[in-house]
């Protein structure tokens, strides 16, 4: 997960005040934020382009400009302006609009009740006109826009802008793929703007971070830093997303890069603001959550919205709309129903009070008792549901006030069969001195058959997304994984005595569901060991799971000839035992003789539905 | 009073009275056969019991080194010595140069004992060079010679020092010398002396006899009576045995089955569900949506072999395919994207326990109800020392009209009591299908540091509506190698799994 840096001072000249860094943690635990600390950073102007970095006290000076790809000798590229105290924290998914100092002073506010319900953001009407047109249907159909003026931003607010496109990128647009943002200097756009696609070779634009050089669409896709990173979400597209505006200035090439041209600076005072994507729920909600963020970042801006034509496009006919629409969402609380969820007691007056602190509207509804009727911003992301507002309600109230309990209706413990008959077999293996090892039920080809000089019998579960060669399939044996620990536990000493008692996985063709099903292995190591030592073995196992075997000769190209029978129950095959090959030995460096058994002791469990659980008898409960 | 004495006692009390009353401890075991130990042991007790006096003094054990040997072996003086013949002979200052020729050295070893000739009054220094010095004397042999002369002549190939030598400071300092020179090795020694005391001479003169004892009671014995008159050996009882360590479960299967024997003494019932599972199960049952990052190939092991599982009833697949688009009957707004069936056929390694939980919601959705299920999970994770693809999980559920998110920080609480955890904190945090939701963290007595052990909450109405279930359904899945790494105090999670037969046998049963 990102982590984030929040400037503390940025937060107090909002917020009014200076919190102590204990009420700063208290306030972020309240809301679900990871902590990771507070620190300074050390603040540098790149001297040629002006852009702002933040590094932290052991990082090194960048031999170039992140923002602007400016090169130069460390020392002289960056001049240092001073360290800054910052709170930095794990950006959370599902509450991307407190991680800039806006947003998060906001949500402070309320908690500390300070300022509660919801933040009003008066829209004016639009100046600015965006033409989309249908060929973007097929590539990134979705966007909206707005304009923001009167922003005023210095070199710090143009960092911090930039930190609020790249968290929104990550959090919300999962890194472009659904939405991706862009900001421009609104004087260097000459409005209608078009929001269309072009071929990748028939237009020329100056891109951000580059040398000046106006290049193609499919030039900066194969060489252009971004351009290498991003062009997976354009792939397939023979023409690519563009902004361009009344005088064929081109803004931007979706989901890629802006244009040098439109770039915005300290000296930027109004900006137009656009997001495009593949999700219609996503880019409205990154819009409304930049918007709203930015009106909190640059205290005395104004937010104006965008006129936009769309196109006939997605079965719908052609439409004209004012965006952002700022569109609120309501929903009902039940405070009885609340308060009995969380397990707290409230009035509906406490509740209105607790959920205007996590900056909804909240308000009595009339006509009924104990109904609160809850307006969520157009910023938050996460509320689908009444309860994610009982979830809010309980947040506000503070979980650490919330007093534990018990359920108060008895119900019987009851434990799974299987897991009974692997303690006792366990229990069996313990007292006759051996060791339980734990393995992992993933294993591979090379180690289930190669190391047992067996074929494929093509009845194991198979990865179709390994994440390495060595995990590829699910075992259907223990024992070529407790060949593997034997051969691990080298030189610790002899005898050596291991079992696992745990799971495999079979799936027999033609049955629809691979069967998991208990074994037992074990082994003895030592300078002299044989068949009868692991058959007393096999056999006190059978006596004590009530489970009598017949053994039968077997040949098995692991083991000894001669010395390897396979085990019976109730004339079904369940198992092998005997002496491993010196062949197999050899293969795992091992220099002792080693002998080993197998059971599956699935026959002793009952073969109906593994997974029923027998309803709880409730006791003198009844009443549901 | 004639008294009875081990054998061994016997033996050393009657030499040291044959020996006049003093004896060194090498002599007695010399002389009686009793190994160094076993002496040590009985002389020891004696002195306990006042009869004789052990005395220590430290000798000092000189032998020759490399650099002696070939000195000896060459039958010539000390370079200084040649040196000061030299210069005597020379009557003049000398350069450090003329010196080596004139000793046939070089000028390294003519600088490293300039010091010696000042030093032992042969010469003096006159600028770069040297002159012999008119108060020396050559006849007279310096104590380091003597020393080596000592060591040379000693029939052994070593030399013992008296102690009164041995602490003599002077002859130290000598020997400082002449070890850095590389001429001897010196060793301290310790020599033990026995004395008789007039206690220890009056209990000889009371008489002591030898009495027979025995190492082993022996059925034989038991048989014939003989026991009767025969005495035991004592043992030491201080002495170490070699380790012995009993057959025990696997470390991580003691948390395992500490976490199920929790639940099951909370009341909960125990049940299982698949490793292979569908997405529809491990997913979408979980209000997951189909575009959820976890779901992503990157995360979540799919299955080429079988490839695809049968879905449930269709009256639930449309009920979920409608809550995931537009909330369905669940008064939720949905995730508002078109579901498919294809993705919730996919077959994973079920990425959590809570696939289990919630399928167990379907099945038995009248209350009351306490369930869990202690079973294997896989990621898709390369191994690392914070990584394995595969762990183990405890996810419960309490489906009841009277449970809240209050008794789930109860039920949470009381568990991780039973596992030794006193101190829980809880703080939200956030999954799909719970709401609220919260993070679960704990310490151990006295530490600093909290550990997130998992997550928990109230399941979505989006997620119990479609089972059938009209009360609060509380959920938690706790990771259960995490709370193994915090209770062994392990910094690689690979230890678990690799059973080094040393730590198997060294985690004792009460950790």
């Amino acid at each position: 997960m990102p982590v984030i840096a929040i400037p503390i001072e940025e937060l107090n000249r909002r917020l009014g005040r200076d919190l102590t860094s204990g009420e700063m943690e208290a306030h972020l635990d309240q809301l679900g934020v990871d902590l990771d600390g507070f620190s300074k950073l050390r603040r540098y102007r790149c001297r040629p382009s002006g852009a702002l970095i933040e590094l932290n006290p052991n990082e090194e000076l960048p031999p170039r400009c992140p923002e602007t790809l400016v090169e130069g000798k460390p020392d002289e590229l960056w001049e240092y302006l001073g360290d800054v105290d910052v709170v930095k924290m794990d950006l959370l998914p599902v509450r991307p609009d407190i991680f800039d100092a806006g947003g998060l002073t906001r949500a402070i506010k309320g908690l500390m009740a300070v300022e509660t319900g919801l933040a009003a953001y008066p829209l004016d009407p639009p100046s600015l006109e965006v033409f989309v047109h249908a060929s973007v249907e097929s590539v990134r159909p979705q966007i909206g826009c707005a304009v923001i003026r009167n922003l005023q931003i210095d070199d710090v607010g143009l960092r911090m802008l930039m930190k609020l496109q790249e968290n929104l990128h990550w959090a919300l647009a999962r890194d472009r793929k659904l939405a991706s943002i862009g900001v421009y200097e609104l004087s260097a756009i000459k409005g209608p703007i078009t929001y269309s696609t072009v071929g990748r070779e028939d237009i020329r634009f100056v891109p951000l971070q580059s040398d000046g050089q106006a290049v193609t669409p499919q030039a900066i896709l194969s060489h252009h830093p971004k351009g290498t990173a991003y062009a997976h979400l354009l792939e397939g597209h023979p023409r690519v997303p563009l902004l361009i505006d009344k005088v064929e200035q081109v803004l931007s090439m979706p989901p890629i890069i802006n244009s040098h041209e439109t770039r915005v600076t300290t000296e930027t005072k109004d900006v137009f603001v656009d997001v495009t994507g593949i999700s219609d729920r996503v880019v409205t909600k990154c819009l409304h959550t930049l918007v709203t963020s930015m009106l909190e970042l640059f205290p005395g801006s104004r937010a104006e919205r965008v006129q936009m034509h769309f196109p006939a496009m997605h079965n719908l006919p052609a439409t004209s709309v004012a965006l952002p629409t700022m569109a609120t969402e309501s929903f009902e609380i039940d405070v009885h129903h609340a308060c009995r969820r969380i397990g707290i007691d409230l009035t509906r007056e406490q509740a209105i009070e607790l959920l205007r602190r996590m900056r909804h509207h909240a308000e009595a509804t009339e006509g009924s008792a104990h109904h609160i009727r809850v307006t969520v911003a157009p910023y938050r992301n996460d509320i689908m549901h009444e309860v994610d507002l009982i979830e809010d309600l309980a947040i506000a109230y503070g979980y650490h006030r919330i007093v534990p309990v018990l359920v108060p209706n008895m119900t019987v413990a009851q434990e799974r069969p299987e897991r009974i008959l692997a303690n006792r077999a366990r229990g069996a293996l313990i007292g006759l001195g051996f060791f339980e090892v734990m393995s992992l039920l993933l294993s591979n080809p090379e180690e289930q058959y190669a190391l047992m000089n067996v074929d494929d019998p093509g009845d194991a579960v198979l990865l179709d997304n390994p994440a390495s060669v060595e995990q590829s399939m699910m075992r259907t044996m223990i024992l070529p994984q407790l060949l593997r620990l034997f051969a691990l536990n080298r030189g610790q000493g002899l005898p050596q005595r291991l079992f696992e008692a745990d799971d495999v996985v079979i799936f027999e063709q033609g049955t629809p569901h691979p069967s998991e099903r208990l074994h037992l292995s074990g082994g003895i190591l030592d300078t002299q060991v044989g068949f009868s030592d692991i058959k007393a073995i096999t056999e006190a196992i059978a006596h004590e799971l009530g489970m009598p075997l017949t053994y039968q000769p077997i040949q098995h190209p692991a083991f000894l000839e001669g010395r390897a029978a396979q085990l019976f129950y109730r004339d079904e095959p369940v198992g092998i035992a005997g002496e491993i090959h010196p062949v197999v030995l050899e293969k795992l460096r091992l220099v002792q003789p080693l002998a080993v058994f197998e059971i599956s002791l699935q026959p002793l469990l009952a073969t109906e539905d593994l997974y029923a659980l027998e309803p709880s008898k409730s006791h003198g409960e009844t009443d549901v | 009073m004639v008294r009875q004495l081990t054998t061994n006692a016997y033996k050393v009390l009657k030499q040291l009275e044959a020996q006049g009353g003093r004896l060194g401890m090498e002599a007695v075991v010399a002389q009686t056969g009793i190994d160094q130990s076993q002496a040590m042991a009985v002389a020891t007790a004696f002195a306990q019991d006042g009869w004789i006096e052990i005395t220590e003094e430290i000798r000092l054990e000189l032998s020759l080194d490399e650099e002696g040997a070939a000195f000896v072996k060459s039958g010539a003086s000390l370079l200084e010595r040649r040196a000061a013949e030299a210069l005597r002979q020379k009557a003049q200052p000398m350069t450090p140069v003329e010196l080596a020729e004139a000793t046939g050295s070089d000028a390294q070893a003519i600088g490293k004992i300039m010091r010696y000739l000042t030093a032992k009054g042969y010469a003096e220094r006159a600028g770069k060079s040297l002159v012999w010095s008119s108060a020396a004397d050559l006849d007279i042999r310096q104590p380091d010679e003597i020393l080596l002369e000592r060591l040379t002549r000693s029939s052994e190939s070593c030399l013992l020092l008296d102690a009164s030598e041995s602490n003599d400071e002077a002859l130290q300092e000598i020997i400082k010398g002449l070890r850095s020179r590389g001429y001897l090795r010196s060793k301290e020694r310790k020599f033990r002396e026995i004395r008789l005391t007039q206690i220890g001479k009056d209990v000889l003169s009371d008489g002591i006899e030898e009495r027979v004892e025995i190492n082993q009671l022996t059925e034989a014995m038991l048989l014939s009576g003989a026991w009767r008159k025969a005495s035991f050996r004592s043992y030491d009882v201080t002495l170490a045995t070699a380790p012995v360590r009993p057959g025990k479960m696997h470390p991580l299967r003691r948390v395992l089955e500490e976490t199920r024997r929790a639940f099951l003494n909370l009341g909960f019932a125990e049940i299982r569900g698949p490793y292979v599972e569908s997405a529809f199960w491990d997913f979408d049952a979980l209000f997951q949506p189909q575009d959820h990052p976890a779901r992503e190939m990157q995360d979540t092991f799919y299955c080429a072999r079988p490839n695809q599982f049968e879905l449930p009833d269709e009256a639930l697949v449309e009920t979920i395919r409608r809550t995931h688009e537009d909330g369905g009957e669940t008064g939720s707004t949905g995730w508002r994207y078109k579901w498919s069936a294809q993705k919730a056929r996919q077959v994973v390694l079920r990425t959590h326990t809570t696939a289990v939980t919630v399928a167990a919601c379907h099945k038995n959705p009248q209350p009351p109800q306490k369930i869990f299920c202690v079973g294997r999970v896989f990621r898709r994770e390369t191994i690392d020392w914070k990584h394995l693809p595969e762990f183990h999980q405890v996810d419960g559920v309490i489906i009841d009209k009277d449970a809240s998110f209050a008794s789930l920080l109860g039920t949470l609480t009381a568990f991780y009591k039973q596992m030794g955890f006193d101190e829980v904190k809880f703080r939200p945090d956030f999954f799909p299908y719970t709401e609220p939701s919260v993070g679960v963290f704990v310490r151990l007595p006295g530490a600093k540091d909290w550990f997130e052990l998992g997550g928990a909450g109230v399941f979505r109405p989006e997620v119990v509506q479609p089972a059938g279930v009209e009360v609060p359904v509380l959920a938690w899945g706790l990771g259960l190698e995490r709370l193994a790494m915090v209770r062994y105090q392990l910094e690689d999670i690979r230890q678990l799994y690799l059973s080094q037969l040393d730590w198997l046998k060294e985690s004792a049963l009460s950790r």
